[in-house]
């Protein structure tokens, strides 16, 4: 058989009756419930944003009110880049929203959400990465300042090597942990579907 | 709520393109369900932006297919199979031959990949060529290779899953 017999049994074939929905059964399936990867990913971005928030306005109000000035530079410092990382996250869930809300052509579509997830996961890792030598430079700050207020006399920079070393052990251990926790993260919730993704792109873009 | 009669009006009208691609795409009842249930709800979210631009069965094509490709299944099911159940009743004929020949067509388009499945899709709605290059955004030339592809191979397919009696 081939498929054009298909489609002319198919177009002989009156409409089945058996498996038609009331406007009640219709109404009844408006109600949001997240399935689709777009929703999915709406949902991460929203959770995404309104932790950023939450450690945005504590950073402000730690900023503004604590009396120590180390204290209010590393919070200050971190006000920034939870800031930073809330616009780029906002710019995503715009992207994503706009996506649901304009049906575009299957392959545009498809490109437009590899993107997405692509984009995101790609600056999550950024931001992550940059969040740990940046805690620890601060807090290295912090420790020395506040060795300087309570006018306990700092150690020269020939003699601080074995604390910089354990430092920087910890910031490469925490990286790699970091790392690893992050990859399997992304790995487990967008990993597979980016390649089913890909794999669609590529089908629709090769002319075979 | 005048826009949300309006929407499930034209549903209703239309339910048989959400119908059909459920069918080509899911391979059992709850999988089917559930995909029901989500190009409803991707369809009424983006319904507020329908200005009218193509025919509402065009748009809803669209949406479907967007929606059935990108659509994650439940974790438990496992790979998906090829199986009778899941496919769109065929006509009763009273020649068994054309049943099970139809059978066979039907479980090859099953096997086929989600793309090849959104052209048969709308192949078979009688859409041309140039109509589902617009639907899913490729050049209707390319179309005409994968559809002459897809045609070689279910014919092939239907081949192995026909055995006449």
């Amino acid at each position: 058989m081939e498929l054009d017999d298909l489609k002319y049994h198919l177009q002989q074939q009156a409409p089945a009756p058996g498996e038609q929905r009331s406007a009640d059964d219709i109404a009844a399936l408006l109600k949001p419930r997240a399935r689709s990867v777009v929703d999915k990913l709406k949902l991460s971005l929203w959770f995404e944003l309104l932790c950023s928030v939450i450690f945005l306005i504590v950073a402000i109000v730690v900023m503004c009110t604590a009396e120590s000035r180390p204290t209010r530079i590393y919070f200050g410092v971190f006000g920034i880049t939870s800031l930073l990382f809330c616009l780029l996250l906002g710019f995503l869930l715009y992207r994503v929203i706009s996506l649901s809300s304009t049906p575009l052509p299957v392959k545009k579509n498809l490109e437009t959400i590899y993107y997405i997830i692509h984009h995101f996961s790609r600056r999550y890792n950024q931001f992550t990465s940059l969040l740990l030598p940046l805690c620890v430079a601060l807090l290295y700050g912090l420790i020395y300042q506040d060795m300087v207020t309570n006018g306990i006399e700092p150690i020269s920079l020939a003699e601080q090597w074995p604390l910089l070393l354990q430092l920087l052990g910890y910031c490469i251990g925490g990286a790699l942990i970091i790392y690893f926790i992050r990859t399997w993260y992304f790995r487990k919730l967008y990993f597979n579907y980016l390649k089913q993704l890909r794999e669609c792109i590529r089908e629709l873009a090769t002319a075979s | 709520m005048a826009s949300e009669q309006a929407f499930i009006s034209m549903i209703r009208q239309h339910q048989n393109i959400v119908y059909k691609v459920c069918n080509i795409y899911m391979d059992n009842a709850e999988d089917r369900e559930d995909l029901f249930q989500e190009i409803t709800l991707q369809a009424w979210q983006a319904y507020r932006r329908f200005r009218g631009d193509a025919q509402f069965s065009t748009w809803l094509y669209r949406v479907a297919l967007n929606t059935a490709i990108t659509f994650l299944k439940k974790e438990k099911r496992q790979p998906a199979t090829i199986s009778t159940e899941t496919l769109p009743e065929p006509v009763a004929y009273h020649e068994p031959a054309i049943e099970e020949q139809l059978k066979a067509m039907y479980k090859a388009i099953a096997g086929l990949s989600k793309i090849d499945k959104a052209l048969v899709a709308l192949y078979l709605e009688d859409y041309s060529y140039q109509q589902i290059a617009e639907v899913l955004g490729i050049s209707a030339n390319n179309v005409a290779v994968k559809m002459n592809r897809i045609k070689a191979r279910l014919r092939d397919d239907s081949k192995k899953y026909y055995q006449p009696a």
